[in-house]
This record gives structure tokens, sequence and C-alpha cells, in this order.
């Protein structure tokens, strides 16, 4: 059975699917990096995911456009993301109590939404389409191993990587980057310059919102092709874990998105296997390796010194 | 106003400024939970016509389904005691600002205990009196046990509890599954269940009805947090450590020792309400017993403004929706999870209306 696991076939497939399932936290956590990096705790990713899965499944499904799916489902995340926007910044409200309110509602609306289309589910069968197909890039995809892990994914996860890069030219060679890191630290000192803290934190949560949304879409027009309750199953969470794991880089959050694409990839292909432990200890990998690298993460110093701070003017 | 009487030698000018109070009093919560009802029935009536059912006939349905009857009062009195419950661990925790979230994984992990408790003590014929307090008791242990595991990691380590709890919900959930369709199935059984506890487990009942005494034990632990809170040291403490820790720490209070505490407590509450929910009303541990009592409790604390005498008749007309959402489902096509939503944004506009109370609008002077 171990000798089938180590098969070079199945370790680049296992790889290949990482990378699949990295992409979808991958985009939730660069979303959360740059609103956390505004000295803003949203924990209302999960909530902005699930809106922008049932979005994008439901844009998607009626259009038969993949692409339209995943700009909806950009516009439904950045719209739930207003609701938080204006209860933690403009009203000033706790921003976990804002966090949790934002959570429940979304996943109350979704399941709603979603059982008022499509009233027969369950009798009817459920509704799918046709996800992602994969996107193999000319000549590069011919070469062995690397093709299949690196040049044979859809679309998405193309964007994913690329928005690595894009986040962190952003943060760090241009101003106005400099300025979200800055209200971060230090929200009076650029309040003195005559720079609107509100305006840069709505728009980093908004953004937040719209790569969450988008995070959401690849779940169900990347993968599932479906849409069922709690479908997105703890990946916002998750997503805020490896910011902290990632020490709030983009860089390692890169690496930590690969690192759970790796646990979820294994976790499917070891059920497949037939590997006599019990399949719920697999399933529960994720979240068990969640625990251990906010553990792990406890003493990183990237934090932003005024995460979870209002700015409030003396 | 100005008299004639003024020393000064001019009519002061007046100018009105909108200034921001930093707590809002009772009368302006009242307000502001009033104006969020509105506002969430307004907006609930609309979207039901949106769909195509007549809202007043499926609002009448809720209101009768849930106080119709006398059973139907009964029934929803039975759906409010487990949120009640996790309503009350909410409000221990969030009072010190510790966010548990886990509610749900802590109240199945009671639910856990008490099974395996029953599983293991069956047949001893153990006495209905000593056997359904013990079993109260295991459930709170083991709740407190699994709200422990944040908690400690939290007060030694400073491990983000939130993030902590709601995988510990996962990680649960997967436990519970993976002890139902193995060692714990009841044989021959094609779903995830247990065999039925034996009589000796039950609450006892109340009035000669379905009410289980579950309901009064809510009631007295609703109390009992009440005189802790506002009573006790321990809750003085859990206070000030919510309201402005560095200011804790000052006087002298162990904040981490308060955030382990708090933890440990809210555990071993939400666990009482699985175990509750358990002997009260399935009399065996089955698979999706809690629809989402934990996530609930979080909602009713809020909307009951974090105190006990508030979470009391959130949680009634939460259970209220839950029962209503029954009879709305036979008499229209909306589907049930509209109570969810509406669960939702009664607590959102209740946070915006209680923000927008805290402005006056007051004349000032204008300084010459």
């Amino acid at each position: 059975m171990f000798n089938e696991f180590l098969q070079a076939d199945m370790l680049i497939s296992i790889f290949a699917s990482a990378v699949r399932m990295g992409t979808i936290v991958l985009f939730a956590a660069l979303g959360e990096l740059i609103v956390e990096r505004s000295g803003v705790l949203n924990l209302s990713v999960e909530g902005m995911m699930l809106t922008g899965a049932l979005a994008g499944f439901l844009v998607g499904y009626f259009s038969e456009s993949l692409w339209l799916g995943v700009v909806s489902a950009a516009l439904a995340g950045m719209l739930i993301s207003v609701i938080f926007a204006l209860l933690a910044i403009v009203f000033q409200v706790d921003q976990t109590v804002s966090s949790l309110t934002v959570n429940i509602f979304a996943a109350g609306l979704t399941f709603f939404i979603y059982r008022t289309v499509f009233p027969d589910v369950g009798s009817q069968g459920t509704p799918n389409l046709v996800p992602f197909s994969a996107l193999k890039i000319p000549y590069l995809s011919q070469i062995p191993v690397l093709g299949e892990l690196l040049f044979s994914h859809h679309a998405m996860a193309y964007i994913a990587l690329f928005m690595v890069l894009i986040i962190w030219f952003y943060l760090y060679r241009t101003k106005s980057g400099l300025i979200l890191r800055t209200i971060g630290e230090n929200p009076r000192a650029v309040d003195m310059k005559g720079i609107s803290i509100t305006l840069y934190r709505v728009s980093a949560v908004l953004f937040g919102g719209l790569m969450a949304g988008l995070a959401g879409s690849v779940i169900t027009l990347g993968s599932a092709g479906v849409f069922v309750a709690d479908i997105t199953a703890g990946r916002g969470w998750l997503a805020i874990a490896i910011v902290i794991f990632g020490d709030w880089k983009p860089g390692r959050i890169l690496w930590a998105a690969l690192f759970f694409g790796f646990i979820d990839a294994l976790q499917m292909q070891v059920q497949a296997l037939g590997i006599k432990l019990p399949f719920q200890l697999f399933l529960a990998m994720p979240y068990i390796m969640t625990v251990i690298a906010v553990f792990l993460g406890r003493r990183r110093a990237g934090a932003p010194i005024a995460l979870g701070t209002p700015y409030v003017r003396e | 106003m100005s008299t004639a009487k003024s020393t000064r030698s001019v009519i002061p000018k007046f100018h009105y400024r909108l200034e921001k109070r930093k707590e809002s009093g009772i009368f302006a919560s009242l307000l502001s939970i009033l104006v969020a009802l509105i506002c969430s029935f307004g907006i609930t009536f609309w979207v039901i016509s949106l769909i195509g059912a007549d809202a007043g006939t499926v609002l009448w349905a809720i209101v009768k389904g849930s106080f119709g009857t006398k059973n139907a009062v009964i029934d929803t009195l039975i759906k409010a005691t487990p949120i009640f419950i996790t309503g009350l661990a909410t409000v221990v925790a969030f009072r010190a600002k510790v966010w548990n979230i886990g509610q749900e994984g802590q109240l199945y992990t009671g639910a856990l205990g008490v099974t395996w408790a029953v599983l293991l003590l069956k047949d001893t014929g153990l006495p209905a009196w000593i056997f359904v307090p013990l079993l109260l008791v295991v459930s709170a242990i083991f709740g407190a046990l699994a709200g422990a595991i944040p908690g400690v990691l939290k007060s030694r380590y400073n491990v983000n509890e939130i993030i902590v709890t709601v995988m510990l919900n996962y990680i649960t959930l997967y436990l519970t599954t993976y002890l139902l369709g193995g060692i714990w199935q009841e044989a021959g059984s094609h779903y995830y269940n247990t065999i039925r506890f034996p009589e000796t487990t039950n609450l006892p009942l109340l009035f000669e009805t379905r009410l289980h005494s579950g309901f009064l034990i809510a009631l007295l632990l609703a109390a009992l947090i009440y005189y802790l809170l506002w009573h006790m040291k321990l809750g003085y403490k859990i206070r000030a450590t919510g309201s402005n820790p560095t200011a804790a720490r000052f006087k002298g209070i162990n904040i981490q020792r308060i955030s382990l505490i708090v933890m440990v407590l809210s555990g071993a509450i939400s666990g009482l309400a699985g175990g509750i929910e358990l002997l009260g009303v399935h009399h065996r541990l089955v698979y999706g017993f809690s629809v989402s009592f934990g996530f609930t409790g979080i909602l009713i604390a809020l909307l009951g403004r974090l105190h006990p005498l508030g979470v009391a008749p959130a949680a009634i007309f939460f259970g209220a929706l839950h029962n209503g959402s029954s009879a709305m489902i036979i008499h229209s096509n909306v589907p049930r999870e509209l109570i969810t939503a509406i669960m939702g944004f009664v607590i959102i506009m209740l946070l915006v209306w209680e923000e927008v109370f805290k402005y006056r609008i007051r004349r000032v002077e204008d300084v010459q």
C-alpha cells in the first residue's frame, strides 16, 4: 500500500492538487493581509467567502459563463464587506463583534438565497455546473513533473500566484502601500499628515472582501461545481491563521497557503487509498494543523501594532 | 435659553453640534433593540413579498406556530432552552472580551461526555435522582475541558482563542461522527445515532407537559450568572478585564487567569446545554441534534446586550422564530433559512442603531 502511495505519479498529483487547494486560501489570505496591515482585524472572511462562493455559483450556473461568475463573486464579497466596514470602521463597533455578526448573517443569507432559487433541491438532485478546466500552458506544461505541478492549473490559480507579486509590489514599492502599512502601525502619524485613515481602512476592507469573494468562487467554480451550505468549511478562518503563520508577509503567506493546500490534498488522496485509519482523522487534519499553525505563529513579530484598535481622533 | 438677567452684555449665539456619548444608557439600549426589530420586521415583510408569498399570512403563521396554542408555547420554550444556555455561556466569556466561538463544539463535547457515561453506567441500575444530576455534572466537566484547551492556549501562550475555538468546533464534529459511525453506533442503524438511553436518564418533565426541567435549569443559571457578574468579586474582575484590560492589570487583576477561568466556565455552561438537550429531548446521541445552538447562542447574547436578563427574552424570541418557521414552511414556499438570515440582520441593525443613538444633538454656545 505504501509503495503505491510513494509512487511518483501519486506524489506529483498530490503536489499539483496542493497548488489548486492552496489557491483558494491564498486569495483570501492576501486580501486579509491588506486588511490587517491597515490595522483592521476582519474575522468575517468566512462569511465573505461563502457569499462569493454562492454568487459565483449562481451567476455561473445561470449565465453559463464562469468568468461572469468570478466577477460577481468578487462584487458579492465586496458587498458583504461594506456591512463590516460600516459597523467596524464607520460606527466603530468592536471589530470582533462586527465580524461574528457578518459571518452569521452571511451564512443565513447564502443558504436562504440558495433555497429560494432552488426550492426543490434534494428531490431534484443538486444543481451543478462544469468547473474551470485546466489551462495547460503550451510547451511548459509538457515538461515532465514541473509541467503538471506548475503549468497545468485552472486560470484562477495563475491569477492567485500573480496576486502575490502584485500585493508585494503594492505594500513595499508604492507610496500608498507605505501609507497603508504605517496606518497599521501608527495611525496618528498618518492622520497628522492629513490623510484619511477611514478612507484607507474602508478601501482595505473592501479589497479584502473582493479577494475573499474570489476565494469563494474558486471553491464553487474551480473545483466543486456545486454549492452546499457551509461549503467554505472553515477556510476563511484558515486564511486568517495563514496570515498569522505567514508573519504578515506576502511571500511567507504564499508558502503557508501551499503547505495547507498540501494538507488538504494529502487528506483527500489518503482517503482514496483506503488506509486503515479513521477517515474523520484525515478530514480533521486541516483543522488540527490550523491550531498548530496559530500556536507556532504566536510569537510572530510582524503583527501590525494598531491591529484591531479603532482609530479615534483626540 | 438666555434670560434677561444674563450677566453677559451681548446675547450669546448658538449652534448645534453632534456629540457622541461613550456609553449608551438603558433607555437608548431598549430603544435601539426596538428600532432594530422594527427595521428587521419591515425588511422581512418586503423579502417575503419579493419571493411571492403573502407576507401577512407567513408572519401570522410564525406567530401562531410559536405562541398559538399551549403546545406551541411549550415547544417554543423547549426550543429556547439550549440556545438560552449557550447564550449565557457567551455572556460570561464576552463580558471579559474573551471571544469564545466554540460553544457548538463544547456543547457537542458535553453531549459526548453524557453519552460515554450513559453507555458506561446504563446497566448499573442507578436511580434517576442520582443518575440525572451525575450526567449533568459530567456534561459540564466535559464542556469545561473543551473550553480549557483554548483557555490554556490563550492565557499561557497568547494564542488567538477565536481561531482555536472555531477549529475545535470542526474537530469535535468529526470526532462525533467517528464515534457515531463506529463503536457507539446503534446496531443495525444506518444513521449516526446511539441506542436510546434508559428511562432513568430522562430529565423530569414540568407541569405534566413535554417541557423538561432543562428550562428551569436555564432560568436558574441565568440568575446565578447575574449574581456572579454583578455581586461577586470574580464577576467584577471579569467585567473589569473586559472593559479595560490595562486598567484591570493595574488594579492587580491577573487577566491571564481571568481569561482561563472564563473560558472554562463558558465551556462548562455550553457542555451543560448539550447534556440537557440530550437528556431532555433526544434521549440518545444523534448527529445533528444541535441546530447551530452554539452559534445562535452568540446571536442571543448579543441581542440580549450581554446581560442574563436580556438573554432570557432573546432566547425565547429566537426559540419562537425557530418553532414558528416549521409552521411557516407548511403555509408558504418561504424556506426555513430565512430565519437565520433575519437573526443576523437583527443584530446588524441593533449594532448600527445603538451607535446612532449614542449621538446626541447639543446646543453649543459660540465663543466670542
